[in-house]
């Protein structure tokens, strides 16, 4: 009886523990299908590992030995490739500035296949700590359940930062300071409407609604003294077409821009910014905190003139002693040479860049197709769409990491309807590399039943920690502070 | 013959009386109440995956959501729905007899109240079953536990648990505290000092679970303190959802405190058992909602495409509501009965196509009219809004469902997996899911051949094939505009003239809006749709506009019978003489021209 346990308990082993031998594998010349598509993609050395399994459900079982130019090896075998944490960082440290070659055979019905090699390349360039971003249902007015979740990105850990289960309503609009958790904004929106602010002094709900202006703050860019916050307030509507091609139509019927000084809790309202005959939205400061980015038009009839609505991208002098816009306005890149609409416009730290979206008209590139992902060489004025990155989906929403040589965005590439993050390595000289989903312990099981999308993606340089009973209890208070307005 | 003086012939009658009561239960949902439990079921969804198990159980009341979910699924069997019911019920009633240490009849008889409390508490629609698994889990444990001898063992097991019935089964788990603390002063005959510090750490470890929990758990203390999982609607807390577990140690108290001789407890206990059956009685007549239940009838007729069911229905009970007349109407224009419209009391457009509303009800019977209509975008959309107003967060395979045909038929394959996909790991969409699954998945297709193969499947299915016609061409592109109901009809009308239901619905939607002098606009450009002898109806509308300028019908380009202008002058002698309404509906409730009297829009 001993000897059948003991036979048996070794059999179980052998099955749980034991490769299989890829034998008398046929060779296929191509890449491997695999989900997510890590073919020649660059990584950053913290990377999590990059797990895939094939693309399609033939394969009972893949096996992948991942070599380094450098050295190392890894070699897992199963339902998907799942590597181990430990194992494959020391990979990529060990290969920092070189590649890492994958063999992926693939078992089928009719027996393994060999795959042509492909390979990763692994950053010397650092990654920021994680990822913060939005996920809810990809849906109309009413909302779900949703959050604002973060991402360890050497790691597959993900914690919920806040979410509208402990409140009526919904969050939007977070953005913290050049990535640093501690200066942090967003907007709560429905009966328990608010800004919070996290600052050194704690945080704070905020109405952001004056009289002298248009309602709350909406698109929100910190600057980069932790002063002032540049918010845009807008009217927002939207529409819903009829033929299958297109869902929705997201467009403000009003917008203007709006400095928050944080000391003295004050809107300040600059005229450059807030013309009568035009709508400004999606602010954003320089590095160096002098100039304010943004997008702007020509007022026009809504619905009637939606589809001739073409942002410019366009800078002003901005003053961090007074908080104050300059006066003039100059346009940066014009719709009207480029005969399309401009949105998100996001500068680099280093201040050499200006990344921003691309679509055939209006200001929420979200939902359209053709949105693509841009570059503006500020040293060249040259501008280029990023091919490497964009995808025949809508690109859109991006952000920057601390070094800039690292940006994240959103895609509904994957299946035309759910955004999924990836994030790309851009060179020194300004070019990007294929980017690379964000990985997950089990991606293609993870993303299939994942029936929400992501959204505003943010690099965040450490643990985000907000004190969620304090935010809560500041929401669902009816106390909020009032904002005065300096002209 | 039973001789009821017999003590023991007592466990017989208790089980004559238990399976009575389950009996009742199981044919009043079978046969009374069947619709409220497939309404249970069209707004949840219930996963055999890993993931969906360790993201519910990982919440406070999470096990008794997961058992909750799951025995819902099958609820869209009404014989099913109604056997787990009359199962629950039942199990509330055998535990709570069965903590209960005296075995007279009277005793028995007290058992059946927390059951009884708890079936009138599922009359209403939005009280979720997590409820009584809670309860039944509870009693459960409260019976292991009371039933253990060593008393320090007891109470430490008592202890222990209160903690883990509170994440297991969520706050309602308090109620095991006063049921184990009852019989340890009543049966154990516990020292009162020691039984007052038991209670003491009891209530302090019952108090703070939720105190604990909201550190982990993202979730309104309120609702925590309340329970998740028990009630649809978000944040609230009705408290009197508790009083089935509640009364459970007051029914073990008096069970233990009323002391009477055999003979009289006999007589007592039948008293009881008939007082308890009439007090359940009076309280489901009184609290049960048959108009509701009529509405949920029609809108599940509706969904199953049941059109002469729909009408059948009508013609015994009309609708009472704006929902049922929604799913009555598309019946009678999916049979080609639109001139039938006005036959039936009629409330205006919001009987045809209701404005949006954030609720989880409303939008997802508009999105059934939508679709029929081939208005894809729109069906989506009303769809995946109800199913995000969805008050407790849940997600719906029904909804899933629909998406996923809805994606098949605008072409958004991609999309469609993911949902059919989802669907696949359910077990009461799994068949459907894997039929559908023919129509996507072609083994061995590169991406681009599987979109070919797919578009040739879809477009020769009858009904998605048939949709996807009467999608809305690139060209023809417009936004959906609630004030303009009338044009989009009519450009849906002229995407594919073939889809004379849009044509239908136009020509209605004018009628029920009392717009005569566009209808006639409209049906000047199309009269020759109409074939000869005009229908009835149109005959009346225009003998309506026609009066309104002349004194008779010489000279009206539209032949309008005889019995109808006769019928129209005695309508219209009734009605400037005033004649009370009453008169006016007995005789003229069936013609357009009482509704353009009298209802309101």
């Amino acid at each position: 009886m001993k000897t059948i346990i003991y036979f048996a308990v070794c059999c179980l082993l052998m099955t749980s523990c034991g490769m299989e031998a890829v034998k008398n594998a046929r060779k296929d010349g191509n890449f491997p299908m695999i989900y997510p598509d890590y073919v020649d993609v660059t990584v950053p050395a913290q990377i999590a590992p990059l797990n895939f399994a094939m693309s399609d459900d033939a394969a009972s079982l893949v096996d992948v030995v991942a070599t380094g130019e450098k050295g190392g090896n890894i070699h897992v075998q199963g339902e998907y490739a799942d590597f181990d944490e430990a194992e494959w960082k020391e990979l990529l440290q060990q290969n920092v500035g070189s590649k890492i070659w994958f063999e992926v055979s693939a078992k089928t019905d009719g027996g393994w296949t060999t795959f042509r090699k492909f390979s990763i390349s692994v950053s010397g360039d650092e990654i920021d700590y994680g990822i913060a971003y939005r996920k809810l249902a990809p849906g109309y007015e009413v909302f779900s359940k949703m959050g604002i979740y973060e991402r360890n990105l050497s790691n597959f850990d993900e914690t919920a930062v806040l979410e509208n289960t402990q409140f009526d309503g919904c969050l939007n609009c977070h953005e913290f300071n050049k990535c640093n958790p501690e200066g942090l904004t967003m907007h709560i929106r429905g009966d328990h409407s608010a800004t919070l602010i996290r600052t050194q002094g704690g945080i704070e709900a905020l109405n952001t609604k004056t009289e002298s202006t248009l309602g709350f703050c909406v698109y929100p860019y910190w600057h980069p003294s932790g002063k002032y916050i540049v918010y845009s307030t807008n009217t927002t509507r939207q529409m819903f077409h009829s033929m299958p091609e297109k869902i929705i139509e997201v467009f403000d019927l009003e917008s203007d821009l709006q400095v928050y000084d944080i000391q003295k809790k004050e809107l300040v309202l600059s005229n450059s910014v807030m013309l009568p005959d035009s709508w400004e939205t999606y602010p954003t400061f320089s590095p160096d905190g002098k100039t304010l980015y943004f997008c702007t038009v020509q007022k026009t009839e809504i619905p009637e003139g939606l589809k001739d609505v073409r942002y410019s991208l366009c800078k002003a002098s901005f003053n961090p002693e007074t908080g104050k816009v300059g006066e003039d306005v100059d346009t940066l890149v014009s719709a009207r040479s480029t005969g399309k609409s401009i949105t998100f416009p996001k500068p680099s730290y280093d201040g050499r860049f200006i990344m921003y979206i691309m679509c055939d008209y209006g200001c929420f590139s979200i939902w359209h197709h053709e949105a693509d992902l841009y570059l503006l060489d500020l040293k060249t004025g040259e501008s280029r769409a990023l091919s490497s990155a964009n995808s025949a989906d809508t690109d859109s929403y991006h952000n920057w990491s601390t070094n800039s040589r690292w940006f994240v965005f959103s895609s509904r590439r994957d299946d035309g309807q759910f955004t999924r993050l990836y994030v790309s390595h851009i060179g020194a000289d300004g070019k990007e590399s294929k980017p690379f989903m964000l990985p997950q312990k089990n991606p293609k099981k993870y993303y299939a039943e994942l029936m929400l999308s992501y959204n505003v993606p943010e690099f965040v340089t450490a643990p985000i920690n907000l004190d969620r009973m304090e935010a809560v209890e500041k929401i669902n208070s009816a106390e909020r502070t009032a904002l005065k307005v300096r002209r | 013959m039973i001789n009821i003086k017999d003590t023991k012939w007592i466990p017989c009658v208790d089980a004559v009386l238990s399976a009575a009561f389950a009996a009742a239960v199981f044919l009043f949902f079978w046969l009374k109440y069947p619709y409220h439990l497939i309404f249970q079921e069209q707004y949840q969804i219930f996963l055999c995956t890993g993931e969906f198990a360790r993201q519910l159980i990982s919440l406070p009341g999470g096990l008794s959501a997961y058992i909750g979910r799951f025995l819902t699924q099958f609820f869209f069997i009404p014989a099913c729905g109604a056997a787990i019911m009359a199962a629950l019920m039942l199990a509330v009633q055998v535990l709570s007899a069965s903590l209960m240490r005296s075995r007279s009849l009277l005793a028995y008889s007290l058992s059946f109240v927390p059951a009884a409390i708890l079936m009138v508490f599922y009359l209403d629609e939005d009280v979720l079953l997590p409820l009584a698994v809670s309860e039944i889990l509870l009693l459960l444990a409260a019976r292991i536990v009371v039933s253990v001898e060593g008393d320090i063992l007891r109470r430490l097991l008592f202890v222990a648990l209160v903690p883990l019935l509170f994440f297991a089964l969520g706050n309602i788990s308090v109620v095991f505290v006063p049921i184990v603390l009852a019989d340890e002063i009543l049966h154990r005959k516990m020292n009162v000092t020691k039984w007052l510090i038991l209670t003491l750490i009891a209530v302090a470890v019952a108090v703070a679970c939720p105190f604990v929990a909201q550190y982990f758990c993202s979730y309104q203390f309120k609702w925590l303190m309340f329970g998740l999982h028990y009630y649809r609607p978000r944040f609230a807390t009705p408290y009197y959802l508790w009083l089935s577990a509640a009364v459970v140690p007051l029914i073990l108290v008096a069970s233990a405190k009323i002391k009477m001789s055999e003979k009289i407890e006999k007589y007592v206990g039948w008293c009881a058992v008939a007082a308890i059956a009439v007090g359940a009685v009076y309280a489901v007549n009184k609290k049960a909602m048959p108009s509701r239940e009529m509405a949920m009838r029609y809108s599940k007729l509706m969904y199953n495409q049941q059109w002469n069911d729909i009408i059948a229905l009508a013609n015994e009970q009309p609708p009472t509501n704006p929902m049922s007349a929604i799913c009555l109407n598309l019946a009678l224009i999916k049979t080609g009965n639109a001139n039938s419209l006005f036959y039936y009391q009629q409330h205006g457009t919001q009987c045809l196509l209701p404005r949006f509303t954030k609720d989880y009800v409303a939008p997802l019977v508009t999105s059934q009219v939508f679709y029929h209509l081939g208005m894809i975008n729109d069906a989506m959309r009303s769809t995946f809004e109800a199913q995000e107003c969805i008050p407790d967060y849940q997600k719906s395979a029904f909804c899933y469902k629909m998406l996923a045909e809805c994606n098949m038929i605008a072409g958004n394959y991609l999309v469609a997996k993911r949902y059919v996909s989802l669907l696949k790991n359910t077990i009461c969409y799994r068949k459907w899911a894997e039929e559908v699954g023919q129509l996507l998945w072609h083994k061995g297709a590169s991406p681009s051949a599987e979109k070919l193969l797919t578009d040739k499947a879809i477009e020769s299915h009858p009904v998605y094939g048939h949709l996807r016609k009467c999608l809305t061409r690139k060209e023809n592109d417009f936004f959906y505009s609630e004030s303009e109901t009338d044009s989009m009809l009519g450009n849906v009308y002229l995407t594919n003239t073939s889809n004379t239901m849009a044509y239908d619905y136009m020509i209605s939607w004018l009628l029920l809006g009392k717009n005569v002098p566009r209808f006639l606009e409209v049906f000047d450009v199309n009269h020759d749709l109409y074939g000869k002898p005009l229908p009835r109806l149109y005959q009346e509308v225009i003998a309506l506009a026609w009066a309104k300028d002349h004194r008779d019908f010489s000279g009206i380009p539209y032949p309008i019978e005889k019995d109808i202008q006769m019928s129209f002058a005695n309508f219209m002698r009734a009605y400037t003489g005033k004649a009370p309404e009453s008169y006016m509906r007995a005789n003229f409730g069936n013609t357009y021209w009482y509704y353009f009297a009298f209802a309101n829009n």
